[in-house]
């Protein structure tokens, strides 16, 4: 992370918010007050008082949400972030007049930045939602696909391919995702997605914002987690087939080949492997031990087999495993 | 898999009695199978003479004067000579294996390492898998077991890695009576091996419950508990003689056997071997010494109890721990069911010959070695 925090202030003037920094005499402007008429605010707040309002507005709440921002994260590593976040995503939130859902991923749960923007976006549309989620990967199985309009990020908590794009599939077309950091890197490993990002730097602050456009969700759709576990499980089935090609000839009582067994074994084990890497999706997560106990039963008969002893018993109990786990992966996968 | 050098590192120094154990007659069995050689490290715990019974391996004492403890002294050696091993055997999931391990692995990453848990549910759940150090151990290890199917789902759900099912067996050769064992020689004896009176063994269960089953007993049984006993357990007991010295005549309190025949004397006598412990780490040894004397089986619910009896088939599991009455119960029960001993005698010795046998057991094992191999 960069070593030395700059030093920066709000400048809030009759038409413009400014923020300047200790080292450079060029302000940077946040957001301009819109000239009159702007109808590109629908929303039901007014976004300047014209001739009778005397309510609050969209720009004197930006204003307030630009002092507020000053007094609590000034002395914050991202308050550069959270300024470009602000910068790049109210024109979003005027766009329409659609109840906006935000998630943030990264960023602290329940920080001041958090209450901020939460708040801003209440007074926008009270029914927006700024919702800060976990930061664990295995909580987009909770949210659907393309259901959100925008995604704030932290680079420095999550810098994960597949991730991001986990994220990215859940906004909806049109939407935006903003993904901010504080670090030096080059984040090549995220390169294929920052080719459709705009790129933004204030100070010690990198902020990617990326509309997402139907090639961004093509690239997050098959860069996400469902696209590693699909291929996995048609791999799977594939072994299944086989398995399920070679039961009758193990079945067989008169003849039963001896090298079948080996090669069953090795295709049993592969699927426990295959059962371990799903298993946070599996609905049966007892999948993998039942295929070890049938990978157990086929090693118990192939060495009674192989040592010409009496394999009955081994014969019955593989015949049961192999039930039962016909019977488990049906329905999971039937 | 070709012939490989093997190497047995305890955890701690081994002593005598733990020879005949899984934690040596695994990997010695694997020896005679598919081993060039066979190395045991261990700092010197006393005397070995049940190291008559192991031929050809090497058996190699680590100093013990350099005021390093047993496992640092494992460690130098693996640095001198881990080009000697190929596949390296260690019992327990112990924090004192974690410098081992990275070590082994460092300087061997092709080596294989099989972990036999030798484990409870209650030590299992008690493991530190958030220490990061701790999970590095364990995903360096290529093999791990445990003893009981019960404990393999739990592992399996807990650890979410591939845990094999390896239970301790016999290894028959070591028990030339065991063949001849016939039913007609069996006499009316319930009996209990183990370390009589600690807490695990839990056997003031064992000996009140037969106190309770006596007097409706159809036919007079004795009840014979072998191996060294604990003061406290040994208060009990004098206490439990004043109280029944009717009852007390039919109980015989051995005191440690070190001769193995005439331990496997008494499990040829007797007809129904007794478990009553709170906790066992895996799978008891004895119980396949006992099954494979055609003994039926009578246990707590321990982790392996529905492994031994293969799901209640061939013996009785009583589901609580210390509800005397209800284990007095169904020793009553077994002890009545003449038909059932006899019948389950030639069962019993069936089933352990198919399950757990070591000879099998280790034809599997290599099986899985070879298996990792290829992955």
């Amino acid at each position: 992370m960069k070593g030395v925090v700059i030093k920066m202030k709000i400048e809030i003037c009759d038409d413009k918010i400014l923020v300047n920094n200790e080292n450079d005499n060029n302000p940077f402007v946040i957001m301009k007050k819109p000239e009159i008429d702007d109808y590109s605010n629908i929303t039901a707040r007014p976004l300047v008082v014209t001739y009778h309002m005397t309510k609050e507005t969209i720009w004197e709440r930006a204003c307030h949400f630009a002092d507020k921002l000053q007094l609590v994260c000034g002395d914050s590593q991202y308050f550069a972030c959270y300024i470009l976040i602000f910068m790049e995503m109210y024109p979003m939130l005027l766009s329409s007049s659609q109840v906006k859902n935000v998630i943030s991923f990264g960023m602290e749960e329940e920080s001041e930045a958090v209450y901020l923007f939460r708040e801003f976006m209440g007074f926008l549309q009270m029914d927006n939602v700024l919702v800060s989620l976990p930061a664990k990967p295995n909580v987009f199985s909770a949210l659907l696909n393309k259901s959100c309009h925008a995604a704030i990020v932290s680079l420095d908590v999550c810098n994960e391919m597949i991730t991001i794009c986990d994220i990215v599939s859940k906004i909806r077309i049109g939407g935006k995702v903003f993904l901010y950091t504080i670090k030096d890197s080059e984040w090549d490993c995220l390169s294929g997605l920052f080719s459709y990002a705009k790129k933004n730097i204030l100070n010690s602050c990198v902020l990617y914002s990326i509309t997402v456009n139907a090639d961004v969700s093509t690239f997050a759709f098959e860069n996400n987690s469902e696209a590693l576990i699909l291929p996995l499980v048609n791999d799977l089935l594939n072994n299944y087939e086989e398995i399920k090609n070679l039961m009758p000839v193990m079945k067989r009582p008169d003849e039963r080949p001896l090298e079948v067994y080996p090669y069953a074994i090795e295709i049993i084990g592969k699927m426990e492997r295959m059962f371990l890497e799903l298993y946070d999706v599996l609905e049966n997560p007892d999948l993998p031990v039942f295929a070890n106990t049938l990978k157990e039963a086929l090693m118990d008969l192939y060495i009674g087999l192989s040592n010409g002893v009496d394999v009955q018993t081994y014969f019955d109990r593989m015949c049961r495993e192999m039930e039962n786990f016909c019977a488990m992966i049906e329905m999971e996968f039937g | 898999m070709k012939r490989c050098n093997i190497c047995v590192i305890p955890a701690y120094p081994l002593e005598n009695v733990q020879l005949m154990k899984d934690r040596i007659m695994i990997p010695y069995v694997c020896y005679r199978h598919f081993g060039s050689s066979m190395t045991i490290l261990t700092q010197k715990n006393g005397e070995y003479p049940y190291l008559n019974y192991f031929n050809g391996i090497t058996f190699f004492l680590l100093p013990d004067n350099r005021g390093l403890t047993h496992i640092q002294e494992a460690v130098r050696y693996v640095e001198s000579n881990y080009t000697n091993i190929d596949l390296l055997f260690l019992f327990g999931a112990r924090l004192e294996y974690i410098e081992l391990v990275r070590v082994y692995k460092n300087l061997n990453p092709n080596g294989l390492i099989y972990l036999k848990l030798d484990a409870n549910s209650g030590w299992m759940n008690a493991l530190p898998l958030d220490d990061e150090e701790y999970s590095e151990f364990l995903k360096k290890i290529d093999i791990i077991s445990c003893e009981s199917h019960r404990l393999q789902y739990f592992i399996y759900s807990k650890w979410r890695r591939c845990i094999e099912y390896i239970p301790n067996g016999i290894y028959y050769p070591f028990y030339p009576s065991m063949v001849e064992a016939r039913y007609e020689e069996k006499e009316n004896i319930i009996l209990t091996v183990g370390r009589i009176g600690s807490y695990q063994k839990n056997s003031h269960v064992l000996l009140y419950a037969y106190a309770m089953s006596f007097p409706y007993f159809k036919e007079p049984w004795d009840l014979v508990m072998v191996g060294s006993v604990t003061a406290e357990f040994q208060d009990i007991y004098n206490k439990f003689c004043n109280e029944f010295p009717e009852i007390a005549r039919h109980i015989c309190m051995t005191g440690q056997i070190d001769d193995r025949e005439a331990l496997c004397e008494y499990y040829r006598k007797a007809k129904i071997f007794a478990l009553t412990s709170y906790m066992e780490g895996g799978l008891p040894n004895v119980f396949a010494e006992a099954a494979g004397f055609g003994c039926t089986v009578i246990t707590t619910n321990i982790d392996a109890a529905l492994d031994i009896t293969d799901n209640g088939r061939l013996g009785k599991v009583v589901d609580t721990f210390s509800d005397i009455p209800a284990y007095s119960k169904a020793l009553s029960e077994l002890c009545d069911n003449k038909k059932y001993l006899e019948h389950n005698f030639y069962d019993m010795r069936k089933y352990v010959a198919e399950y757990y046998d070591y000879d099998r057991i280790v034809e599997r094992l290599h099986m899985l070695f070879a298996l990792n191999e290829l992955e």
